[in-house]
């Protein structure tokens, strides 16, 4: 039977149909598509080794942008400019503070003096650095590759560089294709918009510090923030996973000894008498420095997650504890704890504070820079009475860190550099300040 | 919130198609199935399509729903409005569009070619929680085809092939870990595709 025209044209059509779904399935057919994607990233800024050592030069005063750790040493303030050099203050008068000079030091971030000689990094050096004229100063000796774990470094063929900054910058890609689908944050199925993740270390500078004091005679003070410090013949350093120590036996000649690997999140170092209380955000670490070339742990007091600057006294620690997206959780307290043995230190006491930075005590008086919630002052004869005992509150103004010097009170924050008069600790004075960018 | 914007959408979706298939369900019920269909009437057309192409594997195969109601002019033209939906991976799109078709014969089964013009709104399907959409367009909708008619009483059953072209852009943010809303993707696309399904016409 002749199928009917119908159907006759139905397999004719159906035939081209098959031809042009057969089409739809090979022909490159393919969408037109524009993608835009602008996102902000860090981009990594290297300088050369030679660039950086080249760079070391002492210049008239500066302006003060940001103030970062202090050291006092023999009537002069040393105020780092985090990441520039250092500020060298003469502080004879503390109600007159005289900006007289200035070392430009790139990356330099932590410091310690003894006698005449000035302990100072630089990115991955250790300067050595005579400060006995001060129209004179100069590099005695250079400790190289001392402080590699700090910053980025590497190799590029036969010269070295270092991570000196992130650079913020936006960027805007255009493509003539598909992302495909964002896998997770940032990344595409279809190969474009892998974002730098780099490590966004300037903050990590910022938390680098200033000492305290140390035995001998001749050695400065720092502050609670510090990364440096000097006990006896030795300068000790941390970084955020080791402990360094260094022989100024020599102090003109320093000699790069022993590294102690710690642990991580490592922040601060205090020396107390042969002892090393190191703070980081997971605790508390006590080192036995009696054998100064080679320190061991004691014992460690664990905490919440939080940035930790400790000092000690009469055979008391005090921890405080903040919280902050640097620092993580959301803790903000002194601890108060009993170091009368070393190998168990006990938590005696916490009270609460608002976001507290650096610490000092003298005798009786504990300071607490509270960051943006100012400066506290409170009598600490009772430890266990402390929160109860505050004395003054200087709420206006921001405090980073402290360093208390016989009656005198050197306070650092954002807003430069502060002195009071606490010789009446019911009467405390203000003496004097350098203001963040004041002309000079 | 999102999720209710989501099904208010499909639900608006939905509703356009079952607004058309209910007027096309009245009108087939008022036909006389004795008598052949008049060369000048009111038809009504329901079509259920797949959409294949390339984009870079981003998107997959998608389906189509439309239904058209329009007017025979004469045995081989006729005119119509459709609504549709469109259902891709990442975006579903209502299309709004007039159909012009003309058939080879005026009677009996034919092949036949249309062309569909129109407005695509066009919506992002669901986002991670990281994401953030700031801006969803449709654009101009435009499908070519052509199909074979089978005249069965006074109803046909078609297959089709059609080209299509759909216009569509958006724009979104994201936090990729720098921080909410640090990322930002805006994409024009134009998708070409083509299209084959079956559709009734009463």
């Amino acid at each position: 039977m002749r199928p009917t025209p119908t159907y006759r044209n139905f397999g004719s059509f159906a035939g081209l149909f098959m031809l042009l779904l057969t089409g739809m399935f090979m022909t490159a057919c393919e969408d037109d598509v524009k993608v835009t994607h602008t996102y902000t990233y860090f981009e990594p800024v290297y300088a050369t080794t030679s660039e950086i050592r080249d760079a070391f030069d002492v210049i008239a005063p500066q302006a003060i942008t940001s103030s970062g750790k202090i050291y006092y040493l023999n009537g002069y303030i040393f105020l780092n400019e985090p990441g520039k050099g250092i500020h060298i203050i003469n502080n004879e008068d503390p109600s007159n503070p005289v900006n007289e000079a200035f070392i430009n030091i790139p990356g330099n971030f932590d410091m310690a003096a003894k006698g005449n000689i000035l302990y100072a990094d630089s990115y991955i050096d250790l300067l050595a650095i005579d400060i006995s004229d001060l129209d004179n100063i100069e590099i005695k000796k250079r400790v190289e590759n001392v402080f590699p774990i700090r910053y980025d470094f590497f190799y590029n063929g036969a010269e070295s560089v270092v991570l000196t900054e992130y650079k913020e910058v936006r960027q805007v890609d255009v493509y003539e294709d598909d992302l495909g689908q964002m896998v997770h944050p940032g990344v595409f199925a279809w190969g474009h918009g892998f974002l730098a993740t780099a490590e966004f270390s300037v903050n990590s500078f910022y938390d680098a510090g200033a000492p305290r004091s140390g035995g001998g005679s001749s050695s400065g003070v720092g502050g609670s923030m510090a990364r440096f410090t000097i006990a006896g013949h030795y300068l000790y350093t941390v970084d955020s996973y080791n402990l360094s120590v260094f022989d100024i036996v020599n102090l003109d000649d320093p000699v790069a000894g022993n590294t102690v690997e710690i642990s991580w999140d490592i922040e601060t170092i205090f020396p107390y008498g042969d002892k090393l209380f190191i703070g980081s955000r997971a605790g508390m670490y006590i080192f036995n420095a009696s054998n100064p070339e080679s320190p061991y742990l004691l014992s460690k007091f664990e905490h919440v997650r939080s940035c930790d600057p400790v000092i000690a006294d009469k055979n008391i620690a005090y921890v405080t504890l903040r919280s902050g997206t640097e620092c993580e959780g959301f803790t903000n307290q002194l601890d108060v704890i009993d170091v009368t043995s070393l190998e168990n230190p006990t938590l005696m006491k916490t009270f609460a504070m608002q976001n507290p930075h650096g610490l000092g005590k003298d005798d009786n008086l504990l300071f607490i820079a509270e960051g943006e919630y100012g400066l506290k002052v409170f009598d600490a004869s009772d430890p266990l009475l402390i929160g109860e005992r505050l004395l003054e509150h200087y709420d206006n103004i921001h405090a980073y860190d402290v360093i208390p010097l016989d009656g005198i009170l050197l306070m650092t924050g954002d807003d430069g550099l502060f002195q009071y008069d606490y010789s009446d600790p019911e009467n405390i004075q203000f003496l004097s300040k350098i203001s963040v960018n004041a002309s000079l | 919130m999102k999720l209710i914007t989501h099904l208010l959408r499909k639900g608006l979706v939905l509703s356009g198609l079952a607004l058309f298939s209910y007027s096309t369900l009245i009108a087939q019920t008022t036909t006389d199935p004795e008598s052949p269909p008049p060369f000048k009437r009111i038809y009504h057309e329901g079509e259920l399509g797949i959409i294949q192409g390339n984009s870079d594997g981003n998107e997959g195969s998608a389906f189509a729903l439309n239904v058209i109601n329009g007017y025979r002019f004469s045995g081989q033209l006729s005119a119509g409005l459709g609504i549709g939906w469109q259902n891709y991976d990442e975006m579903d799109v209502m299309p709004i569009f007039l159909r012009l078709s003309g058939s080879l014969k005026s009677s009996g089964s034919t092949p036949y070619v249309f062309a569909d013009t129109g407005y695509g709104w066009a919506w992002i399907e669901d986002t991670p929680e990281f994401v953030r959409i700031l801006e969803e367009n449709g654009g101009v909708y435009f499908r070519p085809g052509i199909g074979y008619s089978i005249s069965i009483n006074n109803w046909s059953l078609n297959i089709f092939t059609a080209w299509l072209m759909q216009k569509s852009s958006y724009r979104y943010t994201y936090d990729d870990g720098w921080g909410p809303d640090n990322s930002e993707v805006s994409e024009e696309r134009t998708r070409k595709r083509f299209t084959a399904g079956i559709s009734v016409r009463f």
